[in-house]
């Protein structure tokens, strides 16, 4: 009878168990079985016609990278060695810098090998920190979100985004792009008829024109581009044809788009009727709501115009940008020149709270995983760049906000949006800040402190994304600074409130 | 003992074992943070330092003082339990019934706390022994919950921000002790809300700057030049 009793619990808390979430969702453990491709199932959902369960496949996909590397931050990156001698090659001409396409590299590949098991131990703590909270029958609140990266369903996603703000959620397979749009508790699902070859080329294209100088303060050869852009990844999208906020989950070819410069119908960029946060998933937006946010005073260092190496072209508005903006919260600092050492600087990093880079970042993309790098002045102990693989290694939870007004800090080849330690921006996210501005080209210094008096003018009275749309408003308002070349290259990522 | 086991059983199949027995409410993840802004209306401050003999650097910033008043709204589940009945199940009901008087609150599903908040329509254990109900085959529904079950939590904070004016074109009259004007002129503010006022007699002590509906005077700080030493020291 006893037997009987316990077998009649255990059925009851089995029928209990499972239920209590809403929404369409998948075992823990069948998405660890399908760990390998991931991607496979959420095109097998979407084929099958079960939009919602493709949706809570593609979060767990996307919150993967994140969520294991904040399992490990502290080892996820290392110490990548001096990396001078490397920079050297790359600082000979100084285009090159920006462009460091094609660089060989003579280092050995042990810093990726080493990236990659920690990978692997990361993605082993996601998988099993799914299944605790799936298990967790007590607790709910394990299940549902709180301190969790338990994979949110579409009805729970759905509850984070206000009516008027629409989340997009793009996933490329192949060459196939499928949009997931989710706005006033609706999940829907559309197939791009461009291919991701497409969009890379199309976005190629547009980044040509915009990462350069307008020959004239009339130059429009954006548009037709931005244009194109648009007509490819999001008029397809109805619901993003009206939206105020748009919440971007880039994948692929898309995590390069600067989408509040793509022109709609009316012939206007999207900045003028809105404003675009970058996600990796509804998950880890929901994850960044329980952070502690502007609790503290504001702490605000500014680093600006380091002592470069030979080669590296100085930028003096920079320094003036640093000092000025240290005056705008009480007790600010600013590390200018030579005082910029990279010890010094990372010393400060647990001083301060608001994080304010003002100098050149180095893209290394997928040529050597976490040695993109933000350029601060060398001494005995340190090379000077602050790079990827090191940031993730500094507890930067307590930060509020980390602004890179460097060049290409948000730009990424791994394909792997801002999660993945090829983008400068991603790194700062992985560390623990929870809102981080990156650019994706090399912007004019003196505009720079323009855009950035703005944005953090309005930082406290309207928030973080609300403030970088209005100023990028007010440089479209500015003849001189109204082409996209001197505001759009600033992408935000993360919390935006 | 065997008659008495069938008609029970047959009133439990009978009983219909239906109705409304569990609602709880769990609270999850916040959904939202409401951020109310208020900023006070800016006060123009500045600063006038003599940089070198002649010139004066003025910086102007605009104070604010800002108070956020944040609302975090959490999200809650809304569980609906309905016994469905189950007889078979109901023997063992009826066994375990003294265990549910505290069954439920050892899992979380009784009571109210900071993360949970659960009625019953009666006691668990009644439930398990009642005949009409079965607690253990409820059936639950779960939504989201549209009201908020709990409370929110709000916090204010106060924080100053100087920001620089800048592209502003203001009036100034360079002043000595006596408020005797020295020079006069119009000057516009840069990027860094900084401009540079030249040829400042070393006996000047003040700057009054107009414009912009704000008249206020700077100090000039800084070292004046020695006597005799600046290009316009002597009157």
């Amino acid at each position: 009878m006893r037997r009987a009793a316990v077998v009649a619990a255990v059925l009851a808390v089995g029928c209990i168990n499972g239920r209590f979430r809403p929404g369409a969702q998948l075992p823990a453990r069948t998405l660890e079985r399908h760990a390998a491709d991931l991607g496979g199932l959420v095109a097998k959902e979407l084929a099958a016609g079960r939009t919602a369960r493709a949706f809570f496949v593609l979060e767990a996909e996307k919150t993967r990278p994140y969520a294991g590397a904040r399992f490990i931050a502290g080892k996820y990156g290392g110490d990548l060695g001096d990396l001078r001698p490397l920079f050297a090659t790359v600082f000979r001409a100084p285009e090159d810098m920006v462009a460091s396409r094609g660089l060989r590299l003579t280092r050995d590949n042990a810093p990726v090998n080493e990236r990659a098991s920690l990978t692997a131990e990361a993605d082993d703590l996601y998988w099993r920190h799914l299944r605790a909270a799936e298990k967790s029958l007590g607790d709910f609140s394990k299940q549902y979100g709180r301190n969790t990266f338990a994979t949110v369903t579409s009805v729970e996603a759905s509850i984070l985004f206000a009516p008027d703000e629409v989340f997009i959620s793009y996933f490329v397979h192949g060459d196939e792009v499928v949009a997931f749009a989710l706005t006033g508790g609706k999940l829907a699902s559309h197939r791009l008829s461009a291919s991701a070859r497409d969009i890379a080329r199309a976005n190629a294209a547009l980044m040509a024109v915009l990462s350069v100088p307008p020959e004239s303060p009339d130059d429009d050869r954006w548009k037709a581009p931005a244009a194109k852009l648009y007509e490819l990844v999001l008029a397809p999208i109805p619901e993003a044809a009206e939206a105020k906020v748009l919440y971007i989950s880039p994948d692929g070819p898309l995590s390069n788009v600067a989408f509040d410069v793509l022109v709609d119908a009316t012939g206007q960029p999207l900045i003028e009727r809105g404003r675009v946060t970058y996600l990796h998933s509804a998950t880890v937006y929901r994850y960044l709501l329980q952070r502690p946010l502007l609790d503290a005073s504001p702490q605000f260092l500014a680093i600006g115009n380091p002592v470069y190496p030979a080669g590296v072209p100085d930028l003096p508005a920079a320094a003036r940008e640093a000092e000025t903006l240290a005056l705008v919260f009480d007790g600010g600092r600013a590390m200018i020149g030579a005082d910029a050492t990279e010890q010094a600087v990372v010393a400060q990093l647990a001083e301060h709270n608001i994080l304010h880079f003002a100098t050149h970042g180095v893209l290394l993309g997928t040529e050597l995983p976490g040695a993109s790098s933000i350029m601060l002045t060398a001494n005995d102990g340190d090379d000077g760049f602050l790079s990827a693989a090191e940031l993730v290694n500094i507890d930067l939870t307590h930060t509020y906000l980390a602004v890179l007004s460097a060049c290409q800090t948000s730009v990424t080849s791994g394909g792997g949006g801002s999660s993945d330690l090829s983008s400068i921006a991603g790194a700062f996210m992985i560390a623990g800040a929870p809102t981080v501005v990156g650019s994706l080209w090399n912007v004019s210094d003196a505009s720079t402190t323009r855009l950035m008096l703005a944005f953090y003018g309005e930082f406290l009275t309207a928030g973080a994304g609300e403030a970088m749309a209005r100023a990028k408003r007010a440089m479209r308002k500015d003849p001189r600074f109204a082409h996209p070349y001197y505001w759009a290259a600033f992408l935000l990522y993360g919390w935006d409130k | 003992m065997r008659r008495a086991v069938a008609i029970v059983a047959v009133t439990a199949a009978l009983a219909g074992c239906h109705g409304l027995s569990y609602t709880g409410y769990r609270r999850g993840a916040p959904k939202r943070i409401d951020i109310e802004r208020t900023p006070t209306e800016p006060v123009i401050i500045g600063k006038a330092v003599r940089t070198t003999g002649t010139e004066v650097r003025v910086r102007l910033l605009a104070f604010r003082e800002v108070v956020l008043e944040r609302t975090k709204h959490y999200a809650a589940l809304e569980l609906e339990g309905r016994a469905t009945g189950n007889p078979i199940l109901e023997p063992v009901e009826w066994l375990l019934a003294p265990f549910l008087s505290f069954f439920p609150r050892n899992l979380g599903y009784d009571g109210r706390t900071r993360d949970y908040r659960a009625t019953w329509t009666m006691e668990p254990m009644i439930l398990a022994l009642s005949p009409a109900h079965s607690v253990f085959t409820a059936r639950f529904t779960v939504k989201i919950a549209d009201g908020e079950p709990f409370p929110s939590r709000t916090s204010y904070r106060r924080h100053n921000m100087y920001l620089p004016v800048y592209d502003q074109t203001v009036r100034y009259r360079v002043l000595d002790d006596a408020r005797t004007e020295l020079s006069a002129g119009t000057l516009t503010t840069d990027v860094h809300g900084t401009a540079i006022i030249p040829d400042v007699p070393a006996r000047a002590v003040g700057i009054e700057l107009t414009g912009a509906g704000v008249s206020i005077v700077l100090p000039v700080e800084g070292v004046p030049p020695p006597v005799g030493g600046g290009s316009s020291a002597a009157p």
